[in-house]
Order: C-alpha cells, then sequence, then structure tokens
C-alpha cells in the first residue's frame, strides 16, 4: 500500500482488486456517516415520551427500565429513526441514479413523476381496492413507477435522441396530471379510504414499523450492490453514447438497468413513507459539492447526505413542533424547491456563458 | 352424578349472574384487526377519534388525551360539556404519534373515528388495549350509537350508553309524533365548498339526522353517487338541492359566500322561508354524533325546522344567522 499525497490506493494480492480512492472523498464519507450516527441518537433521545438519556442508553444496552420505556426506544424511535436514514439513501440514490441516466442534472423521481407513480398506484389501491393487503404495496408502487418512467422515456425519445430538458418537461408535465388523477381519485373516492391515504401521500415516517424497516433495508442490500456493480460502465456513459461505446460499454443495457433500479429505489421508498420530495435532487448535487470522487464512492456519499438529509427532517419534523407532527416531506420539500430554483437559475447563467 | 348437579348449579349460578353482572371485566371486543382483551375497568382512557369526547363525558370518563377537532373548542368540549371535563386532555393535531399517546400512561385507548391501520394498531397496543371498529366498515363508517355503544363497552358502561342511546331514539319518535306534517317532506343540509354547492345525500350522518324526524333528501342528489356521502353540485343545476328546507352548513365563516351563491334566488327553500343558516355552536352540536351532542342539537333544531318547514316566509327562523 502506498499513500501519495491526495489519494489512499488500496491493491490486493496479484491485483485482483485495486482501488485509487481521493482521500478527502473518504473523510468526507467518513464525517458524513459520524453526522448521521449523531442524528440518530439525537433523534433516539427526543420525542414526545419524557426519557432521559441515559435511561434510552440503558435500554439500548439492553437493560429494561420499564415496559413503556422499552416500546417507546425499541418500537417506536428506533424503527422510524432507521426508516428515515434508509428511506432518505434510497431516494439521493435514485435520483443520482436518474441524472446519471439521463445525464440531467435536475432529474429527481419526484419532480419527473416516478415517485409520483408510484403514489398513484398506492393510492388506487387504498381507495378502490381497499382489502387488497399492505404487503402488495412495494410492488404496485413499482408498477405505477416504472410506467411512468416509460411512459416520459417513450414520450421525450425524438428521433434526434432524447434531449435534456424535453425530459424534464415531458417529466414536470406527467407529474402534474398524475398528481391530478390522484386527487381526483381522492376527492371523488370514499372519503375514509381517502383520508387513510392523505397521510401517507404528505410523506410521513410516523408510522414506519419494523416491518417497513426490513422491506426498506433488504432492498437497499439489493439495489446498492447492483448500482455499485453497475457504476463503472455508467459513468462511461456519463461521456457520451459514441465513447461509452468505443469503451465496450453495453450502453442500452446499462442506462435501462439503471434506469430499473432508479426507479425500484424511488418506488420502494415511497411505497413506505409517501412521496419525498426534493432529497433525490439535492443530494447528488450535494455530495459532488462536497468532496469530488470516482462515482462508486460518490454513490456512497449521495446515499449518506440523503441518510442525512430525511432523517434531519423528520427529526425536525416531530420534534420542533410537537405535539404537533410535521411530515418529512414537508419539509424536505420546504428545502429542496428553493435550492432547486439556484440550481435552474445557475445552470441556465453556466449554459449562457 | 355429583359432578353433574356441580356443573348444573354453576350454569344456573352464571345464568343469573350474567345479566346483573354485565358489565364484569374482563371485555372482550371483538374488531377489524382482531380481539382486544380489556382485563380491568380502565381509568385513564385515551381517545384518538375525530369528535370522539362527547361520548366519554357524558358516561362519566374525562379523557387523558383527545384529537382536536374542527371545531376547536378548548379540550374539544363543547360548551355544554365543559363542567363534565375533570382532566385536563393533552390535544394532539394531525398524525397519530404513538408517544405521545404513551406518555399519557392510558389504561384503554379508543380509535372508532381515528383511521389508525393496522401498523399503527400494532404500536399502539403496546402501550394498552387499543378498541377498533369492527370488520367490514369503512374508517369513519361506524354509526352513532354503535360508536357509543362500543366504547361504553370497553369503559364497563355500556348499560348507561344503551339507556342514553335507547332515551335519543325515543326523543326521535316523540318529535316525529308530533310533526306528521314533516314526513316525506324534503331538507338539504350543504355548504359552498369553492364555490360549488357541495350537498349531504342520504349516506352523510347529518342528512340521516333530519332523516329521523321525517325529512328525506331529494331523491336527484342521491342519484348523483352511491358511495361518496357528499355531491358537488353545480350552480346550473338546482334539482337536487331544491327542497323543502335548506340548511346552511357553512356556520359564521361562510355566511356571506352562502348568502352570496349565485343559485340561490332560484331556491324554492329561500323563497318560502325554509332556510337555516347554521350558527357555529349549532353547527357543531349536529357535526358531533354523540351521546352529550345529539339531544342538545335536536333541541335546538325543532324550533328551527318548525319556522322553515312551515312554508311560510312570515315565521322567520329564530336563532340562525341571519
Amino acid at each position: 500500500m502506498s499513500a501519495p499525497a491526495h489519494h489512499w490506493v488500496f491493491r490486493s494480492k496479484s491485483e485482483r482488486i485495486a482501488l485509487r480512492l481521493p482521500v478527502r472523498a473518504l473523510v468526507a464519507l467518513a464525517l458524513l456517516a459520524l453526522v448521521l450516527l449523531l442524528i440518530c441518537c439525537v433523534s433516539l433521545a427526543t420525542g414526545t415520551y419524557g426519557v432521559a438519556l441515559n435511561e434510552v442508553i440503558d435500554t439500548l444496552r439492553g437493560l429494561s427500565i420499564s415496559r413503556a420505556i422499552d416500546n417507546v426506544v425499541w418500537e417506536f424511535r428506533f424503527p422510524r429513526t432507521l426508516a428515515a436514514a434508509l428511506v432518505g439513501a434510497m431516494m439521493a440514490l435514485s435520483g443520482a441514479a436518474l441524472q446519471n441516466t439521463t445525464r440531467n442534472g435536475l432529474a429527481d423521481p419526484s419532480l419527473v413523476g416516478v415517485s409520483q407513480g408510484a403514489a398513484l398506484a398506492v393510492v388506487t389501491l387504498t381507495v378502490v381496492f381497499p382489502d387488497v393487503s399492505g404487503a402488495l404495496r412495494p410492488w404496485a408502487a413499482f408498477a405505477g413507477a416504472i410506467l411512468v418512467a416509460l411512459a416520459i422515456q417513450g414520450l421525450s425519445h425524438t428521433r434526434q435522441g432524447g434531449s435534456a430538458i424535453r425530459f424534464i418537461l415531458m417529466g414536470i408535465g406527467l407529474s402534474t396530471f398524475i398528481s391530478s388523477i390522484t386527487s381526483a381519485l381522492m376527492t371523488y373516492g370514499d372519503i375514509d379510504r381517502a383520508m387513510a391515504a392523505l397521510s401517507w401521500l404528505a410523506g410521513s415516517i410516523n408510522a414506519a414499523g419494523w416491518s417497513d424497516v426490513w422491506t426498506l433495508g433488504i432492498w437497499c442490500a439489493v439495489l446498492l450492490p447492483a448500482l455499485l456493480a453497475i457504476s463503472r460502465s455508467s459513468s462511461a456513459t456519463r461521456m457520451g453514447e459514441a465513447s461509452a461505446i468505443s469503451l465496450g460499454v453495453r450502453v442500452k443495457l446499462i442506462r435501462n438497468l439503471q434506469l430499473a433500479i432508479a426507479v425500484a429505489l424511488a418506488a420502494i421508498a415511497t411505497s413506505v413513507v409517501g412521496p419525498l420530495g426534493f432529497v433525490g435532487l439535492i443530494a447528488p448535487h450535494a455530495a459532488r459539492r462536497i468532496a469530488p470522487a470516482g462515482i462508486g464512492l460518490n454513490l456512497l456519499i449521495t446515499a449518506m447526505v440523503g441518510a442525512v438529509l430525511v432523517s434531519l427532517a423528520d427529526l425536525v419534523g416531530r420534534a420542533a413542533f410537537a405535539p404537533i407532527q410535521i411530515p418529512a416531506g414537508l419539509l424536505t420539500a420546504l428545502i429542496g424547491v428553493p435550492l432547486f430554483i439556484v440550481l435552474m437559475v445557475r445552470s441556465r447563467s453556466s449554459a449562457s456563458h | 352424578m355429583s359432578f353433574r348437579s356441580s356443573l348444573l348449579t354453576a350454569f344456573l349460578a352464571l345464568a343469573i349472574v350474567t345479566p346483573v353482572m354485565a358489565q364484569e371485566f374482563p371485555v372482550t371486543i371483538e374488531h377489524k384487526f382482531g380481539t382486544t382483551v380489556i382485563e380491568t375497568k380502565p381509568e385513564r382512557v385515551a381517545s384518538l377519534d375525530y369528535g370522539g369526547i362527547g361520548n366519554l363525558l357524558k358516561l362519566g370518563v374525562s379523557p387523558v388525551i383527545v384529537r382536536e377537532w374542527r371545531d376547536k373548542f378548548p379540550s374539544t368540549t363543547p360548551p355544554w360539556g365543559q363542567s363534565l371535563l375533570t382532566t385536563e386532555p393533552v390535544v394532539f393535531t394531525g398524525d397519530i404519534d404513538p408517544e405521545l399517546v404513551a406518555s399519557t400512561n392510558p389504561d384503554v385507548i379508543i380509535a372508532l373515528a381515528s383511521g389508525i391501520d393496522e401498523d399503527l394498531y400494532a404500536k399502539l397496543s403496546l402501550i394498552a388495549p387499543v378498541v377498533a371498529i369492527p370488520s367490514g366498515l369503512g374508517d369513519y363508517e361506524l354509526a352513532w350509537d354503535q360508536r357509543a355503544l362500543i366504547a361504553a363497552r370497553a369503559l364497563g358502561a355500556e348499560a348507561e350508553a344503551q339507556r342514553q342511546i335507547d332515551a335519543i331514539h325515543a326523543r326521535f319518535a316523540e318529535v316525529r309524533e308530533t310533526h306528521p306534517e314533516w314526513a316525506g317532506k324534503t331538507a338539504v343540509v350543504g355548504r359552498i365548498v369553492e364555490g360549488e354547492f357541495s350537498a349531504f345525500n342520504k349516506l352523510d350522518i347529518r342528512a340521516k339526522f333530519l332523516n329521523e324526524f321525517g325529512f328525506v333528501t331529494p331523491t336527484a342528489l342521491d342519484d348523483i353517487t352511491e358511495t361518496a356521502f357528499f355531491n358537488l353540485v353545480s350552480p346550473e343545476l338546482i334539482e337536487p338541492i331544491d327542497a323543502d328546507v335548506l340548511v346552511w352548513y357553512g356556520g359564521s365563516a361562510a355566511l356571506q359566500e352562502s348568502l352570496d351563491y349565485p343559485a340561490r334566488p332560484f331556491l324554492q327553500a329561500g323563497a318560502r322561508g325554509g332556510e337555516i343558516f347554521l350558527t357555529d355552536e349549532h353547527l357543531a352540536a349536529i357535526a358531533r354524533q354523540e351521546l352529550l351532542s345529539i339531544p342538545v342539537a335536536v333541541d335546538f333544531l325543532v324550533p328551527l325546522l318548525e319556522a322553515a318547514a312551515d312554508g311560510d316566509p312570515a315565521t322567520t327562523v329564530e336563532g340562525d344567522l341571519q
């Protein structure tokens, strides 16, 4: 192992695995992980049920103080904290993959309609078929999301190839269209069922339980490695189709795989907590700004940024105005929309120069 | 032989004792998420329902936590129920936070019009036994008398609740008998929502309430839909809301909008003095379909209906907003 000034190089025996990693990005990743851990700790120690910090620590060490405190820490706060972090990471990764596939820095699952497609599918399931079990939710969400993604891809693709701005415009149009179908369904459907769908649509992590954490965790464990596995090829596609093909990348396959993973990540996250806006947009940009790195490490930083963002939004949403609970989705949109405008303005000014 | 006779004795004893001790704990309640057993008579009661406090107060129970309701009364308790309130319940808004419920340390959690799902039920059950709605019903579809009765069972006050429910039904019957002329007359309850008249059809509790006095909703209104309990009616279409009595349900905030409704001059209720503009308190009493408020609503509504339904524009409807 040799260590030049700004890179950390790792070579395994006979160089089957060789990595050259920028130190700054590694430090950033470690710091973000620390921040996430800190937020999770604060989140575990914060809530409307008064539990002293040392009691929380004792409970986490496995010492049972009382049944009530066990419930609060293990059943209410812990799954919610984990779900927030996982959902954040998944939305961020989805945004990153979407931005890579479309080669468009403004792509975000909630902006181009992927989340809305998932939401419409889930609302339809809730309102029209209330007897169908909740276990079908992720699959319905995925079906809705993939349909929208395919529709946008198809509609924005012209004979001259897909244009970036066309993709975004199609996406925004389609997402508005789908949102209005969702509200129509909520208005004219049975009010009871619409009410049930409503709090979910606001992007609330409030109800997340251990089963949700398992769903999110398992899918994350499948999709993140898959995304990392194709990251080298997908980084080549960022240089343009012709260059990627000349480098021996199967562009079409990689692009479709990446799109499928992006859609799956957004759909699973959406099916559990509802559409969380703008995390997928912000996180990849923030990651790039925090520390430039190769695509693999960049994805990890992106995921971490997303996890930090949503964990923070959930913590602030439930603690800042307690006992009023503000859904995390509202807070991410509150941060996200101004940031989106800044990005739009910047990209326009850099394009005109 | 002796075993059989002792069994018989036990049976007889049970048969005699059961009706007297009908409310002995443990109480078992079947609902859409499973079965809840309440071991002892609960002292600290949590209500997660929209407008849920009136049944509890009228049964002598003051809750430890309640959900904010649209009329925004302090502690969600209407003025006519304040004297029954002996606790200072936590009032929460929006989503149910299980942790907040746990912090009030309840013995039982009433969730009969709360919209909880299976996940939330499981979480809440860790805190205390949860009383949920029977299977086969939508989240807010439980009829007012069943809702009061199930809550009462959980509190050990079933007999008292049944007595009050019977009294309310008797009062309805009495009003019907003293006002035979109301039978079959049409009445519409509604308000303006974003420029359109939102009318409650026969599936709605407010329409059902007037139906207890003999009034019916216009068939043109009921025919619009079979699932939703309200319809948005275009101002160009007056038939569905053209009734003998028109109850404006907007309260003081929507009075001007109601008066300015473009189709209003063309409705027969206006010409015949058949309009009732509910005050906020009256509206709250009707909206809360509970043991506490139904008798109050009947008391104020009957004179209003008498003045409105006589078909004579000269008799003014006393007590309304106008």
